[in-house]
């Protein structure tokens, strides 16, 4: 298992390395110039021209870019132009805010649409599972800057029940939260239908029938458990995508989250922080999906099986494991 | 089963700590005793010297004091200065009040003027201000007399000392905890005390209740949060979620207008848009018929309707109504006939494509600029860009967007596009405006001054480098029963006087 776990870490030092290539090559060849953008309209050119020099935009490619590597080694993700902050500080100070965002979202989403999504399974093409299936696509294919208005008009504006914009106490997470939340929902509920539509005609499902067990145990005990699996890859990439920021959210309702803090750096040419936010939105996309991972060996015992040592394997069962290997790559 | 129970158990309990964590501040019902602010950008610090954001051009003069104030009608009057006098053309000299305190408890000093001026001279955010002061010459006489000198002699030099870059900053602070520190922990002697910063969301300050001066601040708290949605603002001052809300939009003016308990406020800014010429790098544009012609194909009344919808004044001359010194001058009234005239005496090539260059903010007034000239039959074409690539690109294309903002309301900084040294694009060869702009720099006399530009704006109009077309205006949302508002044309009302 920590072998898997360390094998797995290893494997993010190519792929981050690939991603500070691909962001920096992007933000090298995007016009603009931040120097300009700081300074602005009313700089003289001279002042510009110095200022460049100073950030060492002035420098070639290669050079901008090893510089850029050797002080990720050393911990140190560069200095935003503009509040010429340490950008891993800037990163550490917004994050906790995206976190419980994050965290937020993926739950209301999770709890609302994976029940659904089983209760529309059990009742397939009654009533209640059209019902469902139609709110969902309606959910799913909504912008979501159109629905975060929408919420803001009807539940901040005219029934004044939440404030509409900031990120000062439980209260304003609320239409954020739902907002990102039921297109979560949608796209959970329509997974769980599927995966559970699946498992419920299997033999073992049919077996745990015939014995008598009551519907609500065979639903809960015996479909749920396998027909998670694939819910629960679907939450974790979406936690790890909302983990970036949510971008235009958190515009909308003015959360001061990494999403909110990417678009005003794109905006403004603040390459180091754009790098920095990138780096970092792929870093915990990684680390999401192997938490999800392990988590998969916990919920599924045949997945268990795998990460115990070759030998012990060979011991216990070979052809068992021999015959997993290829359905868990 | 139960592992993912008591994962979920796990998380939740994690998700209400977090949630509790997050909370704090919020609203309070009651007397208030705090008002909040909304606008629309965050700034990168606020050091009077390194940047030139508005946010911050409104927030430093709260923490800071300057030696001088400016009032909304451009009267100067003293704040550290208790008088002030010119010993000759080059040299200001300012008594100071006695008694000043910074908040960390020590005095402030004729000697932390000095250093503020010397800083600023040379400083990437305050340098287009106070280049002009001779930083090495200003000297301390006493501890609260300083003698404050320029290269030449400069008009403008108390209403820049006014701005922000204006702010006087504690030497021993500043050389003690270093620039960065102070750029995002500012210390000054003035009404409010910097509390703190949460980055992305807000600036918080607070009544400083040792504050030198006879009038104190009149509120507890202050807070200024940063929404970049022009929406989303809009909506926080129609629910009264804040008390003040700056750069209303159009569309959104009726709405607040509805609302309950909440007005909105119009003051003409000190902005100007133009329709830039590059008339430095393109022959074509040399020919002062051809600028003639263009100007005159635009129907600006028109133009400024339909873009600013209703928000802005079309201009007369070449910088703002709201500065001094201003006179009506603008005389290419739209005239379609007239403009091709002009182009056939001038031997215009209609085969020609004007390459026109805007970001996303000018679009729709560029494409009605390139309308009108297309209906004369001049071919044009318009390329877009984001925001951020506009300053850079512009220089390379013959017709752009420009806008200009004489924040700091003296008509010399409304006319910083015609030099024709550092960002000077409008202007070639001609000695007329340079020595114009040269002279009302330097005339101290205001009554002088006042011909000098006068004299000027005639020659800028004859001269057609640019083509004035709309100033917009300051829109505010306010709260009913917030006193002590006056909207400002440079969109950095005074903050310290807001009351309930």
């Amino acid at each position: 298992m920590y072998k898997y776990i360390i094998k797995r870490l290893i494997y993010l030092i190519p792929v981050l390395l690939c991603v500070t290539l691909l962001i920096f090559t992007m933000l090298y060849i995007t016009p603009g110039d931040p120097a300009r953008m700081i300074l602005g309209n009313d700089a003289s050119d001279e002042a510009v021209e110095q200022y460049r020099e100073e950030l060492g935009l002035n420098d070639p490619f290669w050079t901008r870019y090893f510089r850029y590597l050797v002080g990720i080694l050393h911990g140190d993700l560069g200095t935003s132009y503009t509040t010429k902050m340490p950008v891993a500080k800037e990163i550490a100070e917004r994050f906790p805010t995206t976190f419980v965002m994050a965290l937020l979202v993926t739950i209301f989403g999770t709890l609302v649409g994976v029940p659904l999504g089983i209760i529309s399974a059990i009742k397939q093409n009654h009533a209640v599972d059209y019902l469902a299936t139609t709110v969902g696509l309606i959910f799913v294919s909504m912008p979501s800057f159109w629905l975060g208005l929408m919420m803001i008009v009807l539940f901040g504006v005219k029934l004044k029940w939440f404030p509409t914009s900031g990120w000062y106490g439980p209260q304003y997470a609320v239409l954020p939260a739902v907002t990102v939340g039921l297109t979560g929902i949608a796209s959970r509920m329509r997974m769980t239908r599927s995966s559970m539509l699946e498992v419920i005609r299997s033999d073992y499902i049919r077996t745990a029938r015939a014995k008598g067990q009551t519907e609500f145990k065979i639903i809960t005990g015996h479909a749920l458990q396998n027909a998670l699996l694939p819910v629960v890859t679907q939450i974790g990439m979406a936690f790890g995508t909302n983990m970036g920021g949510m971008i235009i959210t958190e515009q909308i309702f003015a959360i001061p989250g990494l999403g909110k803090m990417m678009t005003d750096a794109v905006n403004q040419r603040n390459h180091p922080v754009v790098q920095g936010g990138v780096l970092w939105i792929a870093f915990a996309t990684s680390i999401v999906n192997l938490i999800v991972d392990v988590l998969y060996a916990y919920i599924d015992p045949r997945l268990k099986a795998q990460y115990v040592s070759n030998k012990k394997k060979k011991a216990q069962a070979p052809k068992e494991a021999k015959a997993e290997g290829g359905a868990a790559a | 089963m139960s592992k993912i129970k008591s994962f979920v158990a796990v998380v939740l309990a994690l998700t209400m700590v977090l949630g509790l964590a997050a909370c704090g501040g919020g609203s309070n019902g009651g007397a208030r005793k705090d008002i909040i602010m909304v606008t629309r950008t965050e700034p990168s610090n606020l050091d009077p010297h390194n940047n030139t954001y508005l946010t911050a051009f409104m927030l430093e003069p709260m923490i800071y004091d300057r030696l001088v104030g400016k009032t909304q009608e451009g009267e100067i009057y003293g704040i550290l200065a208790e008088s002030w006098e010119y010993l000759d053309d080059t040299t200001i000299r300012f008594k100071l009040h006695e008694g000043v305190k910074f908040h960390d408890g020590t005095d402030l000093t004729a000697d932390d003027v000095v250093f503020s001026i010397q800083r600023g001279e040379t400083a990437t955010g305050s340098k287009t201000f106070l280049q002009y002061f001779d930083g090495k010459n200003c000297k301390a006489v006493d501890k609260y007399t300083v003698d404050i000198k320029t290269y030449n002699a400069f008009a403008p030099a108390l209403t820049y000392l006014a701005s922000a870059r204006g702010c006087i900053l504690s030497k021993a602070y500043v050389e003690k905890v270093g620039d960065d520190v102070l750029a995002r922990e500012p210390m000054g002697s003035g009404k409010f005390k910097f509390v703190e910063w949460t980055i992305g969301d807000k600036v918080v300050l607070e009544k400083n209740p040792d504050y030198w001066g006879e009038e104190k601040a009149l509120v507890d708290k202050f807070t200024c949060r940063f929404v970049s949605e022009d929406a989303s603002r809009a909506i926080e001052i129609q629910t009264g979620a804040c008390d003040l809300a700056l750069y209303i939009t159009a569309e959104n003016i009726e709405n607040i207008e509805k609302a309950d308990g909440v007005h909105v406020e119009t003051t003409n800014s000190f902005e100007g848009h133009f329709v830039g010429l590059q008339t430095s790098k393109y022959p074509f544009l040399q020919d002062v018929r051809v600028r003639r012609a263009l100007a005159y194909a635009l129907d600006r009344d028109a133009i400024v309707q339909a873009v600013d919808r209703g928000i802005a004044e079309t201009m007369q001359s070449h910088f703002s109504s709201s500065l001094p010194y201003w006179i009506p001058v603008y005389s290419y009234d739209y005239n379609p006939e007239k403009a091709k005239e002009l182009l056939n005496e001038a031997g215009w090539n209609w085969d020609t494509d004007i390459e026109m260059f805007t970001g996303s903010a000018g679009q729709t007034f560029m494409e009605a600029v390139a309308n009108y000239w297309k209906q004369i039959g001049i071919k044009c074409h318009i390329t877009v860009s984001s925001d951020s690539t506009v300053t850079s690109s512009e220089k390379g294309v013959p017709v752009y967007y420009l806008t200009s903002n004489a924040n700091s309301g003296d008509p010399d900084h409304g006319v910083f596009n015609y030099t024709s040294k550092s960002n000077g694009v409008a202007v070639y060869q001609a000695e007329e405006i340079d020595r114009l702009l040269a002279a009302e720099k330097a005339e101290i006399d205001p009554a002088k001054r006042e011909q000098l530009f006068h004299e000027l704006q005639k020659v800028l109009n004859d001269y057609c480098g640019l083509i004035p077309v709309s100033t917009p205006k300051c829109v505010y949302g306010v709260k009913d029963d917030l006193k002590g508002f006056v909207p400002d044309h440079g969109y950095t009302p005074d903050l310290t006087k807001l009351h309930w």
